[in-house]
């Protein structure tokens, strides 16, 4: 598969890609891990600040997902998907595993629900890249419905199980399922259309 | 659970939101077959796809404290599965042991200001009977003083730098029977910062010692040093040469006063 999605692989020409840094963190070499930290670390500490609601939090989520990355550089396993991938999965699962120990899932879904995805605004460290990586993630999920896209920030930000999510929404829970599937399979599908995927 | 029933669940899975007896049920379905169904490419899709939803969020750049804080965090630690470098071990007393270097070369310091203090008032008092004004009397000691001020900066950076998290220090070992030089750099990668600390560096005359920075095989000129009457000296490395790809060493010859672009004769060298 292409680089992620993503006009990471645009922002990749002339670079070591993510998976070479990867290789050389796992030889100890900290020059790397910088590069890594450079390239990553702004779409982490987004991801922590969106499920932790706290700009602190989230900078010591980013802390631990880098220095997780250090230490465990060499069981990472492209099969899970691209260096990005895992590494922003990191991310997101720290800071779950942080807003459990809060115990504040319920603020967390009240969040979610009022702050719809893609609408961030803009930031300094926009550049072409950026705006295109951006586009293609916008156009994929303008191809969910509403209620899709709510599902999956619940699961995702919000670390609700489909079992939750379905107590929360009052629904069944099967239905829950299926249309978490179905959200994910369009959600592929879209990248796919998009040649973000190959 | 077989590959069909992973297959049902890799969408929840990849989302992280399946209840965690069904979580660990998949990580054991994975791990436990060495023949999959399409399990890991259909985990494969499903994580690219949820990855998605994190880049829909507008990236938000960390505070710069944030980096130290990992530096901090990872000094000196390996990554797993990685054998610990030996020099890794020595680091702290190396450390320690530039510390107290460093401490003797500023009680040196201290006395040989004294001395220069010393003699700059009997210069003064020589002075006094020569110039005309005390103007340029004031002048005259702004500029000695100034010149010992300027002096000790390095010293004073290089201590500061041995206490900042993530600073190696490395010894530059004599390479030859001479073993009356030593030498070590106090070295911060993250910050391109590093100061050469030596002592019996004393040239001969016509000649200078010279610093190298190794680096893909290949020495780079990175100025000559000067020490002191003792030999003893504290000096910058340009940390341009220190930017970019780690060096894999770092050298010190002598060569002809001036400095060579060719190192002729190593006489201390260490590993990165």
């Amino acid at each position: 598969m292409l680089s992620l999605i993503l006009s990471f692989a645009a922002s990749l020409v002339g670079r070591r890609d993510e998976h070479s840094l990867v290789r050389a963190i796992a030889d100890g070499d900290k020059e790397a891990l910088r590069a890594l930290y450079d390239r990553l670390s702004a779409r982490a500490l987004a991801v922590a600040t969106r499920v932790l609601g706290s700009r602190t939090d989230a900078e010591e989520v980013v802390q631990d997902v880098f220095v997780e990355v250090w230490h465990h550089a060499k069981t990472y396993d492209t099969r899970l998907g691209s260096a990005p991938t895992w590494i922003l999965s990191i991310a997101r699962n720290r800071s779950i595993d942080r807003l459990r120990a809060r115990a504040s899932r319920a603020r967390t879904v009240e969040r979610v629900r009022h702050e719809p995805l893609s609408q961030a605004p803009s930031t300094p460290l926009d550049d072409s890249v950026e705006k295109e990586t951006r586009e293609v993630v916008r156009r994929a999920l303008s191809t969910l419905t509403d209620d899709q896209r709510q599902l999956l920030e619940l699961a995702y930000f919000g670390g609700l199980s489909q079992s939750e999510i379905a107590a929360q929404l009052d629904e069944p829970l099967g239905t829950v399922k299926s249309r978490v599937r179905a959200a994910l399979a369009r959600l592929h599908g879209a990248l796919d259309e998009e040649g973000a995927l190959s | 659970m077989n590959c069909t029933d992973f297959k049902e669940q890799v969408s929840a899975f990849a989302l992280g939101a399946l209840e965690s007896h069904e979580h660990d049920a998949c990580e054991r379905h994975l791990a436990d077959r060495a023949v999959h169904d399409g399990c890991w490419e259909a985990l494969h899709q499903a994580r690219t796809a949820t990855t998605v939803l994190a880049l829909a969020e507008a990236p938000v750049a960390p505070a710069p404290q944030t980096w130290d804080a990992i530096s901090a965090r990872i000094s000196g630690v390996t990554p797993i599965g990685q054998p610990r470098r030996s020099s890794a071990t020595f680091v702290p007393w190396l450390v320690a042991a530039a510390a107290v270097l460093i401490a003797v070369w500023f009680a040196r310091d201290r006395d040989r200001m004294a001395d220069e203090r010393s003699a700059a008032h009997k210069e003064v008092g020589t002075l006094t009977s020569r110039v005309d004004t005390e103007a340029q009397l004031r002048v005259r000691c702004t500029t000695e003083l100034e010149s010992l001020k300027s002096d000790l900066a390095p010293r004073r950076e290089a201590l500061s730098l041995l206490q900042v998290p993530g600073t190696r220090v490395i010894a530059l070992a004599p390479t030859g029977k001479d073993v009356t030089s030593s030498a070590n750099v106090v070295w911060h990668s993250a910050s391109a910062r590093a100061f050469v600390l030596g002592t019996g560096l004393r040239a001969p005359t016509g000649k200078d010692y010279e610093l190298w920075i190794i680096r893909g095989g290949k020495p780079i000129p990175a100025g000559v040093l000067r020490a002191d009457e003792s030999g003893a000296l504290v000096a910058t490395i340009d940390p341009a040469l220190l930017r970019g790809t780690a060096p894999e060493a770092i050298a010190i010859s002598l060569e002809v006063a001036g400095g060579t672009q060719v190192p002729t004769a190593v006489m201390n060298a260490g590993k990165i």
